[in-house]
C-alpha cells in the first residue's frame, strides 16, 4: 500500500467513466489554445542548471507551480462551484475522487470546488512540513522527498484539467488563456523533464500536452 | 543554447478521428455573459502576478548563467591550480542551492526585531528593524490592508511595491522583501540613516548653490532610473528624497502613500475657480502682489511642515499642474517637482506654497502670474533661468524631449554626472552607528510593537476576497552577489543590473485574436 493513500486498484482516485458522449471543439476555441504569452525558451528553463541540487530545483519550481494553479483557479471561484461543478471532472470521461491517506482514507465523492480546496490545503501543509521542505539551511531532504513531488504534481494536474474542460471558456472571457497556457506549458515541460507524472494520468489532456512536447 | 528564441507558441490541437473531444460542445459557443467586478479584479491581479513570475524567473535563470560564466572566465585568467577552480566553481554552486532554497522560504513579521519609530501617518508607519537571522538594519514600512482598501490605496500600495521590485538602482531605495499577514502588509528597505531633504532644508533655511547643485543633479539621475522604467513618480518632494549615511540621495516614498482623487475631488470641481484670478483677489483681500505670502505666514508655513507630510493630506506644493487638473500627463510632471524642489532650496520656500491647498492649487494652475522670485536671497541667473524652464507648460518644459537637455543647462556647468555617487557629497550627515536615527523625527512609542502579533495566514488567504487586493506581494531580493562579494573579495561577478522590459524580456507577446494589455505601471504614491 502507497505511503500517501494511493491504496490499492479498487481503491483508485481516478476512474475513467463508461461510455462517453461525444462533444465537437470549435476552430475559434483552438486559436485561444494557441495563444500564450512570449515566454522565451522554457524547454530550456525547465532544465536543471549546472551544479543545482535535483531536489532544491524540484522544490522551488514546486511552490511557483501550486502559487500559479492556486491563483489561476482563484480567477473561477464564481463559476466553479458546488451545483454548476458538482464532481470534480475533467471532460465526459474523466472523474477524481478525494484522498488524502491521512484523515480521508477512502476516495470520497466532492464537488470540484471542494476537491480543489482540499487539494491546495493538503499542498500547502507538505509545503510547510520541513521535514519534506526544509527551509533552514542545510537541512537534508527526506529519501522519499520525490515521491511526494509526484504526487503534488499528479493532483496539480488534475485542476489545470478541470479548467480547460469544464471553464476554458471563461478564462478566455477573462482574457487570461496566454497566462493559463503559458503556466500549463511550463508545467508540462517540467514535469516532462523529470517524469512527475505517469502517462496515463495525462490522458484527459493528452492531445494538448502532445502538441507542447512534441514542438 | 543560451539564447531566447523568441516567441513559442503551442502547436495546433489534432483531434483523431476515432477520439472523444477533448471539449466538450457547450464550451465551444461564445460565452457572452459577464464576469462580476471581483473575478474581473482577481483576473487582472492574476495576470499581472504570472506575468512578473515569468519576468523573474527567466531572468534569474539568465543571471545565474551570466554568474557562472564569468566566474569560469575569472578562474581560467587566475593561473590557479585545477584543485583551486573546482573548488571556487562548488563554493559558486553552493551559494546559488543556498540561494534558491532562500527564495521558498516563508519570511514574515517573525523574523525581524522591531526597533525605533521614524515616520508615522494614516495609513501605517516606517520602523527600524533588525533581521534576526543576520543582525542586517533595515526600514520597515508597514501599512494597514484595511486602511489601504477603505481609501482606494490599492493600486498604489501595489505600484510602489512593483517598482521598487522591478528598479534596481543606486538612486533609488533598495527593497529587499514584501510581505504580509491578516492585518499589514509589509515592505522591508534599505535604511537611509541621513534623513531627508526636506530635513536638511528645515535645517539649513536655504542651500548655497553648489550644495543645491549637487542634489538637483543627483535628483535627476533618480529620476532619470525610474523614468527608464516606464514608471512616473508623480508626487517627487523633499520628503521623498533620502540621504544614505554618506550623504548621497536616494528616491523614495517615506512619506507613505497619499490620496490624490479622494481628498482633492471637490478642489478640483471648482475648475473654474481654479482659473479665475478676479474671484480669489476679492476673497483674500489682497490689494497688492495678491499671491505672495506675507512673511509671518511663511515661517508658519514651515513649522506645520513636517507634521502635513505625514497627514493624510500631504502636500501639493510640488505638484504638476497637469497632475492637478487631471489631464494626460507623463514623465514630464517629474520634472516640474524638480523645479519647485529647487527653488525652495534657494529661496527657502516653494513657490507656490500656502497653508490652504486649495490655494496652493490655485497657485500652480496659475503659475504663469504666481511664479515669482523675491528680491532676496539673491539666485544667479543661470539658477532662476533653470527654474522657469523647470516650472512652465509641459511643451517648452525641460526634460521633455530626454535627460540631455536639463543636463546641457549652463547651471549644471562642471558637473561630472557619471561621478555623481562616487564623489564626495556636498553635505555629510551626522550619523552614529548603524541604529542612529538623530535624523528623522521623534516618535513616542504610545502604541509599541503590538504585543499580540497579527498571525500569519496560509499563502491561499492571498486569494480570500479581502487578501484577493494584494496578490503577488511576496518578495525577495536577491543577495547572492553581497555574499561572494564579501567571501571572495578577489572574485567580482558582475550580475545585471538592469531588468529588462516585459516586452525584450519575454519577447513579442502572441495573442492570436486575443489582445492582452501591456501592463503599464504608474505609481500614485
Amino acid at each position: 500500500m502507497s505511503l500517501f493513500g494511493l491504496g490499492n486498484r479498487n481503491q483508485k482516485t481516478f476512474r475513467p467513466k463508461k461510455s462517453a458522449p461525444s462533444g465537437s471543439k470549435g476552430a475559434q476555441l483552438q486559436k485561444h489554445i494557441d495563444a500564450t504569452l512570449g515566454s522565451g525558451n522554457l524547454r530550456e528553463a525547465v532544465k536543471l542548471p549546472p551544479g543545482e541540487d535535483i531536489n532544491e530545483w524540484l522544490a522551488v519550481n514546486t511552490v511557483d507551480f501550486f502559487n500559479q494553479v492556486n491563483i489561476l483557479f482563484g480567477t473561477l471561484t464564481e463559476f466553479c462551484t458546488p451545483s454548476n461543478c458538482p464532481s470534480m471532472t475533467a471532460g465526459p470521461k474523466y472523474e477524481y475522487r478525494w484522498a488524502d491517506g491521512v484523515t480521508i482514507k477512502k476516495p470520497i465523492e466532492v464537488s470540484a470546488p471542494k476537491y480543489v480546496e482540499y487539494l491546495m490545503d493538503w499542498i500547502e501543509s507538505q509545503l510547510d512540513d520541513e521535514t519534506i521542505f526544509p527551509q533552514r539551511l542545510g537541512a537534508p531532504f527526506p529519501t522519499n522527498f520525490r515521491d511526494v513531488v509526484k504526487t503534488i504534481f499528479k493532483r496539480l494536474f488534475r485542476v489545470y484539467a478541470h479548467i480547460y474542460h469544464s471553464h476554458f471558456q471563461k478564462i478566455v472571457s477573462l482574457k487570461e488563456e496566454a497566462h493559463l497556457n503559458t503556466c500549463f506549458k511550463h508545467f508540462v515541460l517540467f514535469t516532462w523533464e523529470f517524469r512527475l507524472i505517469d502517462k496515463a494520468e495525462l490522458a484527459p489532456l493528452e492531445d494538448l500536452v502532445e502538441s507542447i512536447v512534441q514542438l | 543554447m543560451d539564447g531566447y528564441d523568441g516567441t513559442v507558441r503551442l502547436g495546433a490541437i489534432n483531434l483523431k478521428h476515432d477520439r472523444a473531444a477533448d471539449f466538450d460542445s457547450a464550451t465551444a459557443a461564445p460565452d457572452v455573459s459577464v464576469s462580476s467586478p471581483v473575478t474581473r479584479q482577481k483576473a487582472a491581479a492574476a495576470k499581472q502576478f504570472i506575468e512578473n513570475h515569468y519576468k523573474n524567473y527567466l531572468q534569474g535563470l539568465q543571471d545565474r548563467k551570466d554568474r557562472r560564466r564569468a566566474l569560469q572566465r575569472k578562474v581560467q585568467e587566475s593561473q590557479v591550480s585545477a584543485e583551486e577552480q573546482e573548488e571556487m566553481m562548488r563554493n559558486l554552486e553552493r551559494r546559488e542551492t543556498e540561494y534558491m532554497r532562500l527564495q521558498r522560504r516563508k519570511i514574515g513579521i517573525d523574523d525581524f526585531e522591531q526597533l525605533t519609530v521614524i515616520g508615522k501617518g494614516a495609513f501605517g508607519e516606517v520602523r527600524l528593524c533588525r533581521a534576526k537571522d543576520t543582525g542586517e538594519i533595515f526600514a520597515m514600512k508597514k501599512l494597514k490592508k484595511s486602511e489601504m482598501l477603505s481609501r482606494g490605496q490599492v493600486e498604489h500600495v501595489r505600484s510602489e511595491r512593483n517598482l521598487l521590485a522591478e528598479v534596481d538602482s543606486r538612486c533609488i531605495v533598495k527593497l529587499h522583501y514584501s510581505f504580509q499577514d491578516s492585518d499589514f502588509l509589509y515592505l522591508i528597505m534599505e535604511y537611509l540613516p541621513g534623513g531627508d531633504i526636506m530635513t536638511l532644508l528645515m535645517r539649513e533655511d536655504i542651500l548655497s548653490e553648489d550644495v543645491a547643485r549637487f542634489y538637483i543633479a543627483e535628483s535627476i539621475l533618480a529620476i532619470h532610473s525610474i523614468h527608464q522604467h516606464n514608471y512616473v513618480h508623480r508626487d517627487i518632494k523633499p520628503d521623498n528624497l533620502i540621504l544614505d549615511k554618506n550623504g548621497h540621495l536616494k528616491l523614495s516614498d517615506f512619506g507613505l502613500c497619499k490620496p490624490l482623487d479622494d481628498k482633492y475631488s471637490s478642489i478640483l470641481l471648482e475648475n473654474d475657480d481654479l482659473t479665475s484670478q478676479e474671484s480669489t483677489s476679492e476673497t483674500e483681500g489682497y490689494s497688492v502682489s495678491p499671491w505672495l505670502m506675507p512673511k509671518e505666514q511663511l515661517q508658519q508655513w514651515k513649522r506645520n511642515r513636517r507634521a502635513l507630510a505625514y497627514s493624510t493630506v500631504g502636500t501639493l506644493d510640488y505638484m504638476a499642474p497637469e497632475v492637478l487638473l487631471k489631464k494626460g500627463y507623463g514623465i514630464e510632471c517629474d520634472w516640474w517637482s524638480l523645479g519647485a524642489i529647487m527653488y525652495e532650496m534657494l529661496i527657502g520656500y516653494p513657490p507656490f506654497c500656502s497653508d490652504d491647498p486649495r490655494m496652493a492649487c490655485r497657485k500652480i494652475v496659475n503659475w504663469k502670474t504666481c511664479l515669482k522670485f523675491p528680491d532676496e536671497p539673491k539666485i544667479s541667473a543661470e539658477a532662476k533661468d533653470l527654474i522657469c524652464r523647470l516650472l512652465c507648460d509641459v511643451d517648452s518644459r525641460l526634460g521633455t524631449r530626454g535627460i540631455e537637455e536639463i543636463k546641457a543647462h549652463p547651471w549644471f556647468k562642471g558637473v561630472q554626472w557619471d561621478m555623481l555617487y562616487e564623489s564626495e557629497a556636498a553635505y555629510k550627515p551626522t550619523v552614529t552607528g548603524d541604529l542612529d536615527t538623530q535624523n528623522f523625527e521623534k516618535f513616542p512609542e504610545v502604541d509599541g510593537p503590538p504585543s499580540v502579533t497579527a498571525t500569519v495566514g496560509p499563502w491561499r488567504k492571498m486569494l480570500t476576497s479581502k487578501d484577493n487586493n494584494f496578490i503577488g506581494y511576496t518578495f525577495k531580493k536577491s543577495d547572492i552577489l553581497k555574499s561572494l562579494e564579501s567571501s571572495d573579495a578577489d572574485i567580482r561577478v558582475n550580475g545585471s543590473s538592469k531588468t529588462p522590459s516585459l516586452i525584450t524580456l519575454l519577447g513579442r507577446i502572441d495573442l492570436q485574436d486575443t489582445i492582452i494589455p501591456e501592463s503599464e505601471q504608474k505609481p500614485e504614491a
